[in-house]
This record gives C-alpha cells, structure tokens and sequence, in this order.
C-alpha cells in the first residue's frame, strides 16, 4: 500500500469528508508558489516519513510547530540564532504521535520562541492568514493555524504560553487547543515560560482537535510538570452533548469597548449553548484586569532565563568574535528585537532590588488570578468567552506598539496562569473574518470544554 | 593591641552518587571528555531537569549528620550568570527554601572542644571544567561534571582561626565519609572551600569588612590561604587603612591571593523558583528511616570506645578515624579478643599491613576471625607475637588458616628447654661485649640480648623463658 | 517605575545583549511604555492574598525518578551540532583574563 493509500483509506476511517488532505509535494508546491502562506519553515521529504505504528492517526499528515525538537527536520524556533539546528533528540510528543501512527508534515512557522501574537516576529518572514492575506493569522502558533485553515493538514500541534493556540485558531477559523497543565510533556519543546507553555493541538474540527489532544497527551518520566493522570476518550466528548452542563458568563470579558458586532456573535453563542441543553449564568473573575501585566512579568522572567543558553558554546549558531564577552553578546545580538524585549524586560524584574516589587507581586497576583477561578469552577461547569476582542488585524498594524500587541492576548493568558484547559472554536464571521469563542475548564476538565465546543461546532453546522 | 579573625566558611562536597542530578547519565569522575553528556546536562533546547531521588537521600545523610532541621518543602531555584562551563545559563540550586537549616558540629580545636553553627545545607548542580591548556588559543569545555550532584553546606561565621578551620574541615569530611554522603576525594575536588573573613578588636561585637576567598580544594590550601589573608588585614588596620569588600582566589602553585576582576564578583544571579521542577517534599518516615541508617559519628564512637574499652585516648582516636577501621575493630570485640589487645592490632600490625598493601580494613584479605585466631595462638604461647606479625603477612598473601601456616613453615614457639639453652649459650659466647656490661650493672642490655636469641631462633624462641635462661646463665657465672 | 538608558545598558550586560544605540533608545522607551502598565500590579500590593503558593507546579505531585536509565542519551556526537568542536572538547573563546596555554 502506497503511502497516499494510507493517508486515503485512514481518513476516510476518520470520516473527515471531503475536504480532502493534500500530499506532501500538494504542500510543497503550495508554499512555493506565489499564493505561499509561509506556514511552513520545513516540509518533510518522503524519506523522512519513517515507517509508524498503528494506531488512531495512521496515516494522517500532522505538522508540528518549529520549536518542538524533532531528529530529521531542523528545528529553528523561528530564530537566526537556531537557524538550521538540528535537534539530536526528539520530542516525547513526536513519539507518540509516531507511535499512533502520524506522520509528520513539516515544520511550522511561528513568532520567534513562541513571542508574539502574530506570527511577524519569525526571522523567516510573516506568516500570511489563509483567510484574508492581508491580515495576520495570530500568533505565535501562526503557522500551524495556517496549515490547518488553509487545509494543507487536518491537524497540527501548536504551543500556548499566553493564547497562542487559541488566537491563532480564532483567527484563522480552526479549532485550537490549550490543555491543562501538565496535561502533554514539555521534553523537547523549546521553553519559552516554563511555568505557562503547554503544546497545545489544532484542528479542522473539535473531533480533530480532540483526537490528537488525546494522542499526545500522558505521563512522561521525562517532564517532572507532567501529571499522572489517565487520559479519557477526548474524541468521546466532543460528541457527548452538554445537556444540563452548566456555562459561566464572566462579565470581565465581555467589555463596554466589544464591537458589537463582536458582541452579537458571543449572545448568539449563548443562545446555542442554551438550545443544545446548557444553562447559562454570569459569574465574576475580579483579578482580570490584572492579568497581562502579570503575565508579561512572570513570562518574560522566565523567558530571560530559559534563553541564557542561546550563548553560542555547545549548540546553534556563533557569530566569531576575540574574546568570549564579545562572543556572547554578537551571537545574542542575533535574537529578533521582540526577543530582546522581552529578555530585557525579564532581566530587568529580576534584577537585585526589583525581584520583590515585581516579580513576587506578580506570583501573588497569579494566585488570586487562579483562585477566581476556582472560586468560579465551584458553581459552573465551563465559563465562555471570547477569544480574543477583534478578528484577525492587519500585517504591520501592532508591529510597533509592543504595549497593543501584549493586550490582545488580555482573554488567553488568564489559563495559562491559572494552569487551566482552555479551547477556542470558530462562533461565526464579523465582516467575513472568523471570531473564536473560547471555553475555559476547570484543572484536568478538558473533556467539558470539549464537549461544550462540539455542541457549539454542530449548532453552527446545523445552519449549512 | 589583639586582633581576633571572624571566619565563615561554605563547602561544596559530591555527592556519592552514580547518576547525575537531573538526568540519567552517570556521575564518573575523569574519562574521556564529553562522554557522560545528554541533552539535560548540557542543556540542550526544550531538555528539562528531573529529580535523581537517590540523591535527596543522600544529601539528608548529610544534613541529619550535622544535627540539622529538615524542611519537609525545599525549593529549586535558579542562578543565573554566564560561563561557558555552565550549559543552562544558570544553575539548578536551592536559594530561599533550602533543604536544611541549623546544625552544628562540635570539632577538637587548637583550644579543645569547638562549636560551630551550620546556617544551611542545600543540593546543587555541579558545572563542567573548563580547561586553558588542551587547544591552541582559546579554551576547552569537558561537561562531564556538568550536572553532577553537589551539596552546600554554609557555616556561621563562629571560627576564629585559620587553623581551627582546617581542624573543622578534617571533622567535616570525616564526617560526611563515615555516613557514606561523599567519597571527599581532595584530588578529585570532591569537596571545594569559600571562605570568608574578617578582622576586629578581640572582644568587639562589631564585625569588620569582609573579604571572600574563593574555591579552594585542599584544606592545607585553605589555611595558608586565610593566614596570609587575616595577616594583610591585621597590617592593613594597624596601617589605619580599611578592608576593602573584595573576592579573592587562591593560587595553589604560587601560593598567594589573587583579586578577582570586578566583573568577575559583582554578580546579580537573579534568583528565581525553577519552574520546571516542584519542590523537593521530604516525609517524616523519610526523615526517620535516614536517622536510623545513619552510624554512630566518629567523635561519639571515640568518647564510647574510651569509655567502655577504656583504650587510651590516642588508640580511641585512631580506630574511630575511619568507620571501617573502628568497625573491624569492634568485630575482633565481639568473638571476645580483650580490647587492649585488638586496639593494638588494629593500630599496630593490621594498619602497618593495610599501608603496606594500600588498603583498607574493608578490602584487607585479612578477616577479624582469622586475626582472632592468631591472637589466640599467641595467647596459647603457640607462636610468639614478632613470629604472629610475619604470619599476618603471610595470611594476606595466601590466605587459609593461622594455625595452618604455623605448622607449616615451622614458626611454633620453641619451649624446649634444651634447645632454648643452646641458643641462648651460643648468643653469650657471641656477645661477651655486651655480657661484660650486663654484669657492669647495664640491665638494659637484656632486652638486645633476649632479641639476639629470638633472632637465632628464627623468631621461634618463646622469649620468656629464653629470658629466664639468659638471666639464670648470667648469674650462675 | 521607570528606567533610564545607563538602567538598560547595564541590564543589556547583565543579559548580554549586545545593543546598538537606536536599539538601546527604543528598548528603553518600550520598556517604560510596557513598565507603566505593569505597575497597575502594584497597585494591587495591598490587596494581595496572604499565601504565596501560586507555584503552579505544586498542583502536581512530586515527579523524580530512581536512576533509570532513560533512553535520552545523545545518538549523534555533539560535533554535528557544535559550534566549534575539536579533539572532543566545545571550544570558545578565552574568557578575560584567561592565557591559554594548548599549544601545537
């Protein structure tokens, strides 16, 4: 049976339609043409598909972010300073995924390190939104939204450090998501926050999303942050139904400044969740507004410490300069200006006499961020609510305004604080741009949200 | 006018551990460079740390050893700085939560029995070498060591000279190797020194300015070190000047105190709780099970072993200056060897013979039971004590039994009257020089001339009654 | 609280960063931009909650292992991802200070 066979026969046993899956060379010439949406940084040969087991994706295509390690495709993280290196080790989710019998793609672009918020802070040049080119796709994991939306894969695995799954699927109008932490191993994803990242999946559909979740998704010796806990039948729950669930409505984000057509799709969603069974109540998340602060202290932190071992010694590209000092700082010169940023920002909140006044406030802060929400998970099953304010924004428009681009995460970065399962699933379009809603879940609740998006995703079909 | 010196001091001891810290490469010391490497070690991107448990253990060996509260919840942090033996960028330590908190250990100083506070003890990762002589302009990085499991052990500043502090640092690791927590090899800079120190009026509670004195691996080295260092402080404030706050290193080949750059000292580590580790939790039972391994430390041992075997201060001293020593000793107690004589085996004949072959008393070939028989042959009046020595010798070469090889090489005592008496004949007839002094009123002179008649025996001579004879025959003449 | 540019050319050494001067201007009023909104936290500092325990990682168990021997040992020498890689040894420049000695 000819590779193309399997990837037929597979996907068809998945019953994902008609929409069709494309070839490796169908990728390639994609890209390489003048429609390319520079989703991807690589596309894998067909030596490089090595023979994989049996399982729930065998056969299927899946592309994979460019900062999780895999042995015969590079691995850049978006970055000059990784420019071809090639990781002599692998990711433990590359292992299962292979094991279930994936076969991986390529490599997809995304904003250097996983900092960004719309895919043009890659060293490799912008990834360009399927849906409108002139826009971005979100970010970071821009690419493989991309990939998804433009259906070059069904699926994809992303990472989120502040929403960048979610974003990106709302952008690109896929499915996307961020499960709880330590729900999938980090070994081998390139840590950009340690105590926030989490690979997260994408999908055509939540089915999609929700199998792949569940194939990489485990206990792993290999990361001391991965839970030993079962992993249920996510693709079960994204048809169960949500009779009697009951959705939380958390006034803090549902602003006076929401569009309104923005608005109307999100009451609109409500209405569906209310027709499918659910009941719907408001509930408040006091701590919100102090949530992007917060985390672009704790993210930056952890980032200028997680990117000290870019330093041109054992790994990675060395500008050659006399002298070590010389060395260090022209091969980390190297890093995109969004990168530095953030690393400075780091730094400087951990320096000698400001590690108190910032970042300990900050992980006081994080606290009662996370109690909100147990406090909330006490009285409702999942909360909705949007996913990001707007639709996808234009190319350019928040490249210089660090300050604008950091808010648009304001609605994502909430879970990744608290540690907590969130999904993004397409609620419709504003002027032809796709708007995601997100649903968040309590520690280990993915199985809810999934199934609160697979009853949202059928209520939208139904219309069709 | 009296200056008094205020030292504290900071150890950095390996672990005896097989595996690294934070991965699952083995901890060798030496080997061809860069061969006990993985992606965790020298940090490779998206590699994560997981915790070695076997460790925990031993760093609680440690910490229990010194009398130390146990933190049921330490905390990892990291320490940032750059060098190109450290893989990370920083280094996985353990900064406001520690392991431990509040020992001490209590040392025979140059004015007796010393006390000193342990602040802390904490477990670390160790960084690789960085070698300057192995390529052409430019340096070489071996990360072998890298990841490898340290403990620190910080003190109060409570010593006030730099002997004692070397006195304290031969307790340590005394210590630290009779509860098996390290191997304490100094060549292999198993345990590493910070010093610090200061200078003021004796009897002043103000302290003066400190200086450090960095990374010192031999406790000779340590000494001369902060000798010289309290020396330039002392001249440094009679010369009404002030100490300057700086770091010092020591160089072990020309014997002085070097400053380190500024850029070198004035670091800002930016410690922070390692996220991608949770904190290190310890359970009573944990703690428990660790106390009750432990074995008796050699100072408590040593007051035991005067007490209840009333041996002499320096017998106690030296048994219990190796657990194996002392345990070996103990068991030649315990298959009922009186313990004046075993102390003196052990210390004597066994030792002399465990230099000799450079080993200890856990690889000698020579086992208590067969030590014991020897001593019973002795007491037997079977062999006698210089012919038992060349049977020690001979049981660690070719093994069997004492009585055996006495047989065997005919090394039984001579007790026959009529033999004893023509040796000890032929030995005056030799001598007649040193008869003639005897009967000068020289009674010394017996002991050389009951040797003699030992040494015409081939050491079979049962020396009492060759003593008889040799007395009887000269007064009978 | 805000930072001057001499505040961010030390934290640019403290990070090593090499900084060119339009670099060292701009980052320093992006980072005041971006300081300013994060002292909204600090605002927040009298109504902290008293327990600090937000360490997410301490919602999971304790994870270690007993010396096992994992399967993540390097396949390929480091030579092949090395920047600079000679009779195996990483080679970097000197640090200051340093003479190295290595002949040949």
């Amino acid at each position: 049976m000819s590779l193309q066979d399997k990837v037929l026969s597979s996907s068809e046993v998945l019953n994902f339609g008609g929409s069709g899956f494309r070839s490796l060379d169908d990728i390639k010439e994609l890209e390489g043409g003048r429609e390319g949406l520079n989703a991807f940084l690589a596309v894998a040969e067909p030596e490089d598909l090595e023979a994989c087991g049996q399982g729930p994706l065998e056969g299927v295509m899946v592309a994979l972010k460019d900062n999780i390690c895999t042995k015969r495709l590079p691995t850049t993280c978006g970055s000059r300073i990784l420019k071809g290196y090639r990781s002599p080790y692998e990711a433990t989710v590359v292992r299962r995924l292979r094991r279930a019998g994936a076969l991986i793609a390529g490599k997809t672009n995304l904003d250097e390190f996983g900092m960004g918020s719309s895919t043009e802070n890659s060293a490799f040049g912008p990834t360009l939104n399927p849906v409108d080119r002139s826009l971005v796709p979100g970010g970071s994991s821009g690419g493989s939204a991309a990939a998804v939306a433009a259906g070059y894969v069904r699926m994809a695995l992303g990472s989120d450090t502040g929403g960048s799954v979610r974003q990106p699927a709302a952008f690109c109008g896929v499915v996307g998501i961020k499960p709880t932490y330590g729900r999938i191993s980090r070994y081998g994803l390139i840590a950009f926050a340690s105590s926030l990242d989490q690979i997260g999946t994408i999908g055509a559909t939540v089915l999609e999303a929700s199998l792949l979740l569940e194939v990489v998704s485990g206990h792993d010796t290999r990361d001391s942050t991965s839970a030993e806990k079962p992993v249920p039948r996510y693709r079960d729950a994204a048809v169960q139904g949500i009779e009697g669930m009951v959705v939380g409505i958390p006034t803090e984000y549902f602003p006076e400044q929401l569009d309104p057509p923005v608005r109307a799709l999100l009451d609109d969603a409500c209405e569906r969740l209310v027709a499918a069974g659910a009941e719907v109540r408001p509930v408040s998340l006091p701590h919100t507004e102090f949530a992007i602060p917060c985390y672009y202290v704790l993210a930056t932190a952890e980032a200028s410490s997680n990117l000290a071992r870019y330093d041109g010694v054992r790994f990675g590209a060395r500008l050659p300069a006399e002298g070590l000092d010389r060395m260090y700082e022209l091969t980390r010169g190297n890093f995109g200006a969004e990168v530095k940023r953030r690393i400075m920002l780091g730094t400087y909140v951990l320096s000698s006499g400001y590690y108190d006044a910032y970042y300990g406030t900050a992980q006081r802060t994080r606290a009662s961020i996370a109690h909100d929400f147990t406090a909330a998970f006490n009285e409702v099953d999942v909360l909705f609510t949007p996913t990001s304010p707007t639709p996808a924004f234009p190319l350019g428009e928040r490249v210089l305004d660090p300050v604008a681009m950091y808010l648009s995460d304001v609605f994502t970065v909430t879970a990744n604080l608290a540690g907590i399962p969130g999904l993004s699933v397409p609620i419709g379009t504003v002027g032809g741009l796709p708007l995601g809603g997100q649903l968040l879940g309590p520690w280990w609740g993915e199985s809810h949200i999934i199934a609160a998006a697979g009853a949202l995703e059928a209520s939208y079909r139904e219309d069709t | 006018m009296n200056w008094e010196a205020v030292i504290g001091v900071e150890i950095h001891v390996r672990l005896k551990s097989e595996y690294k810290l934070f991965c699952s490469d083995r901890a060798v010391f030496g080997g061809e460079p860069n061969t006990h490497i993985c992606p965790v070690c020298i940090g490779l991107p998206g590699a994560l740390p997981v915790l070695n448990s076997e460790i925990v253990d031993l760093a609680l060996r440690t910490a229990l050893a010194f009398g130390c509260t146990i933190h049921f919840e330490s905390v990892w942090a990291r320490k940032s700085y750059f060098y190109p033996d450290l893989p990370k960028g920083y280094q996985i330590t353990q900064f406001e939560h520690p392991l431990a908190t509040k020992g001490s250990v209590t040392f025979p100083g140059s004015k007796g029995d010393t006390s000193v506070k342990i602040r802390r003890v904490h477990i670390e990762e160790d960084a690789g070498k960085l070698l300057h002589d192995r390529v052409p302009r430019a340096s070489a990085i071996d990360l072998n060591r890298a990841g490898t499991a340290l403990v620190e052990i910080v003190t109060e500043p409570d010593l006030r000279t730099a002997a004692d502090v070397r006195l304290f640092l031969g307790e340590l690791k005394q210590t630290l190797e009779y509860v098996g927590a390290s191997n304490c090899n100094m060549e292999e800079g198993d345990l590493r020194v910070d010093a610090n120190v200061s200078v003021r009026r004796s009897g002043s509670p103000r302290l003066g300015n400190k200086t450090e004195i960095k990374n010192v691996n031999s406790f000779s080295g340590v000494e001369r070190a902060l000798s010289l260092e309290i020396a330039r402080q002392i001249a440094t404030l009679e010369a009404g000047s002030v100490v300057g706050q700086q770091t010092l290193r020591w160089d072990d080949h020309r014997e002085e105190l070097r400053k380190m750059r500024s850029k070198e000292e004035s670091h800002d580590y930016r410690y922070f709780p390692e996220p991608d580790l949770s904190p290190v939790r310890v359970t009573q039972e944990q703690v428990t099970t660790v106390l009750e391994s432990l074995p008796e430390l050699p100072r408590v041992r040593c007051s035991r072993f005067k007490k209840v075997y009333e041996l002499r201060d320096y017998d106690a001293e030296v048994l219990t200056q190796s657990a194996a020593n002392a345990d070996y000793f103990e068991e030649l107690v315990g298959i009922h060897i009186d313990p004046q004589v075993a102390a003196k085996w052990v210390v004597g004949p066994l030792q002399g013979l465990m230099n000799q072959r450079r080993e200890n008393a856990q690889t000698v070939p020579v086992r208590p039971a067969q030590i014991a028989a020897l001593i019973g042959l002795i007491e037997r009046g079977v062999v006698s004590e210089s012919a038992a020595k060349s049977v020690l010798v001979i049981l660690a070469q070719e093994g069997g039994s004492p009585s055996d090889i006495i047989e065997a090489r005919g090394l039984m005592q001579e007790q026959d009257i009529g033999q004893l008496t023509s040796w000890v004949t032929e030995v005056l007839a030799k001598r007649s020089e040193e008869v003639a002094r005897y009967r000068g009123g020289e009674s010394k002179i017996l002991g050389y001339l009951v040797g003699q008649v030992m040494q015409s025996s081939g050491g079979t001579a049962d020396p009492r009654l060759a003593r008889d004879l040799l007395i009887k025959q000269l007064r009978n003449e | 609280m805000s930072v001057s540019a001499r505040d961010v050319q030390r934290i640019g050494e403290l990070a090593r960063l090499h900084l060119e001067d339009d670099e060292l201007e701009r980052l320093t009023s992006d980072l005041n931009a971006i300081l300013r909104h994060v002292d909204s936290l600090r605002d927040l500092g009298s109504t902290k909650r008293p327990e600090d325990s937000s360490q997410i990682g301490s919602k999971l168990e304790s994870v270690s292992r007993e010396h096992v021997e994992g399967p993540d040992k390097l396949r390929e020498i480091p030579a092949d991802f090395a920047p600079e890689w000679k009779e195996g040894f990483f080679v970097v420049p000197a640090p200051p200070g340093v003479h190295p000695s290595g002949d040949q």
